[in-house]
């Protein structure tokens, strides 16, 4: 197959035709580095490209016959994973040349899957907001969003199909809509985030970035179930992911509009993400209106209150050891947060447990929520954009996806998302499946 | 409940004492989001007896 063919495929398409013997392995990494290598000096995705290690294991599954979830998928890793023998920054520079031991549990899920990993993406240090050096594939003048910008931008980009991430605030949806990707934040709990550094404990969630909602039912397959390491691991039993999407096309879902985004959004967003609801009402969805139940304002209070608080009490050492590797964005976090009250960061976290309550009872009665993903389209790289749109999932844990929805006036990607009841990420993903195939394609990215 | 101007001044001194008159200077934009964050979270009413389930989530 081309080059081209290879790198537009999406992880599904690249697993079966490995496991269908149409495409190698190797074929398919050496079209990924050759497009890296054509695109990635103007975009910056990959903080580490492992060249030689995405060959070998490539070569060495191309021994093998038996079929794997994920055989031969390359995917980049956002560089907060430890990686086993693969260095790992944080974009932090004292751990310029760290090169871990051990490995993040779901890295190691990914490789016993068959997917082979090409190498590290740039994150902003520590998974905050210090911008990275990272563009946007569709706009180089643009940011990709953060903190995964790297994985956003290399599957945005073509350079890879799947992209790891994380999400403490709204850095996995957020990146993926701003770069004309899916992205993916399952239920807090449901894929181990062991040996990823932590930002916010309350909040940390491993998610991923890809093409389409059947690489995200693939991939969370892979990922998701317990992990008795991991304290934050659920036990929650896992869906069969794959068997639910295979099933019979669901009948059109009941969806519930967040108007308190719709409210909040620039108006060329609102306009664009209304007419893509027209288009799901046409094609069948019953649509609810309704209202956060605790307000907007205090919904982000809480979040940052709890985020400053846990990111301070994660770095309070280290940033005692090493004052100055410490960007001033996450530097300003970390001391501001060391002087919040106690008492406070408790309220917040009460607040917050009121708050996921009652959007339980607001979920109740439809399918899904259904929002803008972002406030606006992609900003200038001095900044990696607005999370107040994804945090309020990321607060209460629910599983939340963002899937491209049309393009702006200036070329830039719109994205919905739609968020779920805890732990039935199945429900959710048969929903996005359905708007995914009502909504249609986006078109490729301009050639930077 | 202190008022956000009194909450500011609170964390400005508190900062100035832990980092420096500089320091707390150059935070000041961020201590005055702080103060308004905690504002807002004094204000909601949180009763003695409120008690939220909670199973972690999971």
């Amino acid at each position: 197959m081309a080059t081209d063919e290879l790198a537009d495929a999406t992880a599904s398409e690249l697993a079966r035709l490995v496991n269908e013997r149409e495409a190698s392995p190797v074929e398919i990494v050496e079209a990924l580095l050759a497009r890296i290598e054509a695109m990635d000096s103007k975009v910056h995705a990959w903080e580490t490209l492992d060249r030689e290690g995405a060959l070998r294991a490539a070569r060495a599954l191309e021994g093998t016959t038996g079929e794997l979830p994920l055989k031969g998928v390359p995917v980049g890793i956002k560089d907060i994973y430890l990686t086993g023998g693969l260095r790992t920054t944080a974009s932090f520079p004292p751990f310029a040349n760290f090169v871990p031991e051990h490995e993040a549990e779901a890295v190691s899920r990914l490789r016993r899957a068959g997917a082979i990993v090409l190498g590290k993406t740039v994150t902003t240090q520590f998974a905050l907001a210090d911008p990275p050096p990272t563009r946007n594939p569709w706009n180089l003048d643009r940011t990709p969003g953060g903190s995964s910008s790297g994985s956003a931008a290399a599957v945005g980009g073509r350079m890879v199909p799947l992209g790891m991430g994380t999400q403490t605030k709204g850095s996995v949806l957020r990146p993926a809509a701003y770069c004309g990707a899916v992205g993916f934040k399952p239920t807090f709990g449901r894929i181990s985030r062991r040996n990823v550094f932590p930002l916010a404990w309350s909040f940390d969630t491993v998610g991923f970035i890809c093409r389409s909602v059947e690489d995200v039912v693939l991939t969370l397959g892979v990922l998701a179930g317990r992990d008795p390491d991991d304290p934050s691991s659920a036990r929650q039993p896992v869906d069969d992911y794959v068997e639910a999407y295979d099933a019979p096309r669901p009948a059109a879902p009941r969806l519930g509009l967040v108007l308190d985004y719709f409210d909040r959004a620039h108006p060329e967003v609102r306009h664009q993400v209304r007419q893509t609801v027209r288009k799901l009402e046409q094609a069948g969805a019953t649509l609810v209106e309704l209202r956060l139940p605790l307000d907007f304002e205090v919904v982000s209070a809480v979040h940052d209150l709890i985020l400053h608080v846990e990111a301070a009490a994660a770095h309070t050492q280290l940033i005692e050891r090493e004052p100055a590797g410490y960007g001033p964005l996450l530097r300003e976090t970390i001391q501001t947060g060391q002087l919040i009250p106690a008492s406070s960061y408790v309220q917040a976290q009460r607040l917050r447990l009121r708050f996921r309550n009652k959007m339980d009872d607001l979920l109740s009665p439809v399918d899904a929520l259904l929002t803008p993903t972002a406030s606006n389209v992609a900003p200038g790289p001095e900044t990696t954009g607005d999370a107040s749109f994804q945090a309020p999932w990321t607060q209460v844990g629910l599983p939340a996806i963002s899937l491209p929805a049309g393009v702006s006036q200036d070329g830039l990607p719109l994205a919905v998302q739609l968020a779920g009841r805890r732990f039935e990420e199945g429900a959710l993903l048969s929903v996005a499946r359905w708007a995914e195939a009502v909504i249609g394609p986006l078109p490729r990215p301009p050639a930077p | 409940m202190a008022a956000e101007d009194s909450l500011r001044e609170g964390l400005r001194v508190s900062a100035a004492r832990a980092y420096g008159e500089q320091r707390a200077g150059e935070m000041s934009k961020r201590l005055g989001e702080i103060a308004h964050w905690l504002r807002l979270v004094e204000q909601q009413p949180l009763d003695l007896l409120d008690e939220e389930p909670d199973n972690n989530g999971h």
